[in-house]
């Protein structure tokens, strides 16, 4: 266990952006668990005396409209931008690496019907094929997760199918067979865990797109509604204050929109590096 | 000798290639394996020999039963196991008896599995094997001369020689009676080759196992087996006692590959053969002529007109051309 | 013989790999030189360093290889301070490679007459009309059988042999002084191999080429050169005539790997492995000779600076504790 550590260690220590970004993502996590505890103001106490009020000591990022602190409001929304791009990734992860591995394992009728299934959602333009899922679904949270989810399935599929297809021939998976593995068995045993690395990288990726995705919807007036505190609505909502000189309450969510699927997309590259055993020295 | 542990009957795999002719025509066959009767005894060490492309690959995951045949039986301890599908013999009671030990000892080895992992792994499924193993794979890993220390190690931790020992206990793992050796040191140092054919002439001693050995290093073959066996484009052409198949070889053919042998030459009669001439298509072959017609120095019309079939003009030494008398 | 001026003369040649873990002493203090018309072995296992050598003298090297020293005089150039315009110039035309793997080593996209054709137009300033007639020419000069139908094949459609034959007429197109051969029949069979083996002989025979010709298979060098050379992680351990190799070797290196390779003779009981592994080339304190540590004949004496052995002579030893000539060859 210490030697993962190490190689931890090692690998951020040798590559600075990868660092940057697990620091970035760090802080992220700890405001999406602790957002109430640290947000300075209630981010849904509306005061207009205080509205659009520009940075200052009081309101770091200004406040609104409605005079809600945008800092506070910030914070509070990482957990639902955040637990919707968690929750869409890890059901397309599953889905689609099942479904990925299947196809490229077993060939045949299983990969040309996986594969239809992958391509004929890529057929779609993915954004508008989710707000067309959330518009079929209705407008929840949950559909904007399952939205997300679907329009990111292909992507795992095609890297779980192209790993799969590789690795079915090759010499490990072979000496498992005659180790007394069955098919299942090699799948799950056997080349699941050698498809994780570039898996993981798809994931760190798909966040960023997730993120992206969710606040796209909520932007459109999909999905989250206001009043709740969600980075896509504060975007929209500031985007009309843009011409008359209220930058801050768009750019201050827009910036840290930005900012999230930057470190994800960063990530990327660090985690297959932790993951990879070969890499560790 | 002792009993006949595998014997295949008229054993073939057939591959289609290219896709079909649209008139709804049979698609083109390659012939990677045709018509091979093999036998190998109990405790007996078979090589088999011939260029890449021959078919001994083909022949050996057919009999491991990594592959289906398209025709013929595969007889192993008396059990017909060629009707199995390849898919369902992991469940199989005689799956733990054949084992092989790759080429590759890097490709061979699950990259996320330590050596110990990869060693209870067959204990595990094909002997049922519970809790703590760490003693058996101990003493297996003390067998084929790995270090216990190494034991936790992942492959890309281990040199090229400590993978093949991993290798090899995983194939014994599960106690078989036939191992068959795939070309097991062709990927090693000559430094560690020598120690691992050692350690397999032991093993054999040992454990009382057969060997069907494929390699195209024929110095090898000759220090290894008892018996071997030459093909040729999916056929069998010659087989005999390993020393008299390579003092006297009798099939034109092996006698080409005899003489290539580095350092080989001076004891061959005849001097070296070089081989001219174009391997013939393995795709749909005329059955009605020899595989090697057109390399050969032989070559006649005869051999244009009809397939030599395997013969054994001295007991115990077959050869498949029409010019051995 | 001594007297001639070698055709690659190479002098205490020293590279070494900046790596993330370290600084690889990959090789050091090499000495060789390579005489007009001579087949020179040059025999190693894994990690000995052979490849590298024979990639360096081409100055194509890894981004992260530096040359610690020494000089590679070629005709009046030295191929380790030549410009990239001189190397060029100098690649395929005076020295020509060919590598294991040849299918790799061709373009898969291009028939094989259009590459011959590419390196006469380049290298050997074929006029154009002529060029295919030269191209098939080439073909038919390493044997290769159907030459006109082959000219317009691409490389997957010919076997390895036939690739490797192919890369030898590209290799030989411009009648280079030098071809480096880097394990040109590994992967091949053995009847494919003895043909390739054949092919270099008979036209380094016809055009007076020198051949250096890197394996890690002793008996295969054994029967295709004059000379040998032995590397062992990184250092040149011994050169000798190849019978004087063989019948008397001084190296302890040397004497093992005979012992460790099957040859037609020997038996199963007489092979013998050689103990340890080669030495961590990270290392910051490798012994002056590294074998050292895998040696049954080392003492303190091993300690000082290794002998070298002197670029022109015909054989040499780098140990302080030779096997004798007299004892090994009774």
């Amino acid at each position: 266990m210490s030697a993962t550590l190490r190689h931890i260690r090692y690998v951020l220590s040798e590559n600075l952006v990868t660092l940057g970004a697990f620091a970035l993502f760090t802080a992220f996590v700890l405001l999406a668990v602790l957002g109430p505890i640290v947000a300075p103001y209630d981010p849904l106490a509306t005061d207009t005396a205080r509205a659009m009020q520009p940075p200052s000591a009081a309101h770091w990022f200004g406040t609104d409209a409605l005079g809600r602190d945008i800092l506070s409001r910030i914070i509070i929304a990482t957990r639902l931008d955040f637990g919707i791009a968690v929750a869409a990734v890890a059901l397309s992860f599953v889905f689609g690496i099942a479904l990925g591995l299947a196809a490229g394992f077993f060939g045949g009728w299983w990969d040309r019907i996986i594969l239809r299934l992958a391509d004929t959602i890529m057929a779609f333009p993915l954004f508008v094929l989710a707000m067309g899922i959330v518009a079929a679904l209705g407008n929840s949270v949950a559909n904007i997760v399952y939205a997300t989810a679907i329009i990111n399935l292909p992507f795992y599929i095609r890297v779980a199918r192209a790993e799969a297809n590789v690795r079915r021939n090759a010499g490990f998976v072979e000496a498992a067979r005659l180790a007394g593995n069955g098919d299942w068995r090699i799948l799950s045993h056997h080349i699941f865990p050698n498809i994780l690395p570039p898996a993981m990288v798809q994931v760190s990726l798909n966040m960023g797109w997730a993120i992206l995705n969710a606040a796209g919807l909520s932007f459109i007036g999909l999905g989250v509604r206001p009043p709740t505190p969600e980075w896509g609505i504060m975007v929209a909502e500031g985007a009309t204050y843009i011409i008359s000189g209220e930058w801050w309450v768009a750019f201050f969510p827009g910036m840290v929109l930005m900012l999230a699927v930057f470190c994800f997309n960063l990530l990327g590259d660090g985690l297959r590096d932790i993951i990879d055993p070969r890499r560790r020295t | 000798m002792s009993g006949v542990l595998l014997e295949t009957v008229g054993l073939s795999r057939r591959f289609a290639v290219g896709r079909r002719a649209a008139g709804g025509k049979r698609a083109s066959m390659l012939h990677a394996v045709d018509d091979v009767n093999l036998r190998v005894h109990a405790g007996e060490s078979v090589g088999l020999v011939g260029e890449s492309g021959c078919g001994k690959s083909t022949l050996v995951r057919l009999v491991s039963r990594l592959l289906d045949p398209s025709e013929g039986a595969i007889v192993f301890r008396e059990r017909d196991i060629g009707a199995v599908p390849a898919a369902q013999f992991a469940a199989h009671p005689e799956r733990g008896k054949i084992q092989m030990v790759f080429q590759d000892p890097t490709d061979s080895l699950n990259p996320r599995y330590s050596a110990a992992d990869t060693i209870a792994e067959p204990m595990r499924l094909l002997r049922g094997a519970r809790g703590d193993l760490a003693i058996a794979v101990r003493a297996l890993a003390d067998a084929v001369g790995l270090a216990p220390e190494l034991l936790a190690r992942f492959p890309h931790q281990l040199s090229g020689g400590q993978k093949a020992r991993v290798g090899i206990a995983r194939a014994l793992a599960s106690e078989p009676d036939l191992l068959i050796l795939d070309e097991p040191t062709s990927a090693l140092d000559v430094s560690v080759q020598a120690i691992i054919l050692q350690l397999l002439a032991r093993l054999r001693r040992e454990r009382g196992l057969a060997y069907l050995f494929v390699s195209h290093d024929l110095n090898v073959v000759r220090l290894l087996c008892d018996r071997v066996v030459v093909m040729y484009l999916g056929r069998v052409v010659e087989s005999g006692p390993a020393a008299e198949v390579f003092a006297h070889p009798r099939h034109p053919y092996t006698r080409a590959l005899v003489s290539a042998i580095p350092g080989g030459t001076a004891n061959l009669a005849g001097g070296r053969i070089r081989l001219s001439g174009e391997v013939r298509s393995p795709i749909d072959p005329d059955p009605a002529v020899c595989r090697f017609y057109g390399r050969c120095m032989q070559g006649a019309p005869r051999c244009g007109a009809e397939m030599p079939l395997l013969r054994e003009p001295v007991a115990g030494h077959a050869v498949a051309c029409h010019f051995d008398r | 013989m001594s007297a001639e001026i070698p055709l690659l003369k190479v002098e205490n040649f020293g590279l070494e790999f900046r790596t993330r873990s370290g600084v690889v002493h990959a090789l050091e203090g090499l000495n060789l030189a390579i005489r007009k018309g001579e087949t020179v072995g040059l025999v190693g296992e894994s990690g000995s360093g052979k490849s590298v050598l024979s990639f360096a003298m081409l100055g194509i090297s890894d981004a992260a290889a530096r040359v610690t020293g020494g000089s590679a005089w070629f005709g009046g150039l030295d191929l380790l301070k030549a410009g990239e315009s001189d190397l060029a110039e100098i690649r395929g035309r005076e020295i020509s490679m060919i590598f294991q793997n040849p299918r790799t080593a061709l373009n898969p996209i291009r028939r094989v007459g259009a590459q011959i054709e590419d390196v006469l137009k380049r290298h050997a300033a074929v006029r154009s009309a002529d060029l295919r007639a030269r191209a098939v020419e080439a073909l038919r000069s390493v044997n290769i059988p159907d030459p006109e139908r082959r000219y317009a094949a691409y490389p997957f459609e010919l076997s390895g042999g036939m690739c490797q034959r192919v890369m030898i007429a590209l290799a030989l197109a411009c009648g280079p002084a030098l071809l480096i051969a880097d394990e040109p029949t590994t992967g091949l069979d053995v009847t494919t191999q003895a043909g390739i083996m054949d092919l270099i002989a008979e036209r380094a025979r016809a055009s007076g080429m020198a051949t250096l010709f890197i394996t890690h298979d002793l008996a295969l060098a054994a029967e295709h050169c004059d000379r040998i050379i032995v590397m062992h992680a990184g250092h040149i351990v011994e050169a000798a005539p190849r019978r004087e190799l063989f019948a008397a070797p001084r190296h302890p290196y040397t004497a093992q790997l005979i012992r460790a390779t099957p040859a037609a003779g020997s038996l199963l009981e007489g092979l013998s492995a050689i103990p340890g592994n080669l030495p961590d080339l990270r290392r910051r304190d490798l012994p002056s000779c590294r074998f050292r540590e895998r040696c049954e004949r080392a003492s303190s004496a091993c300690d000082a600076p290794l002998p070298r052995i002197d670029a022109e002579a015909l054989s040499g030893v780098a140990c302080w504790h030779p096997l004798a000539v007299v004892a090994e060859a009774a």
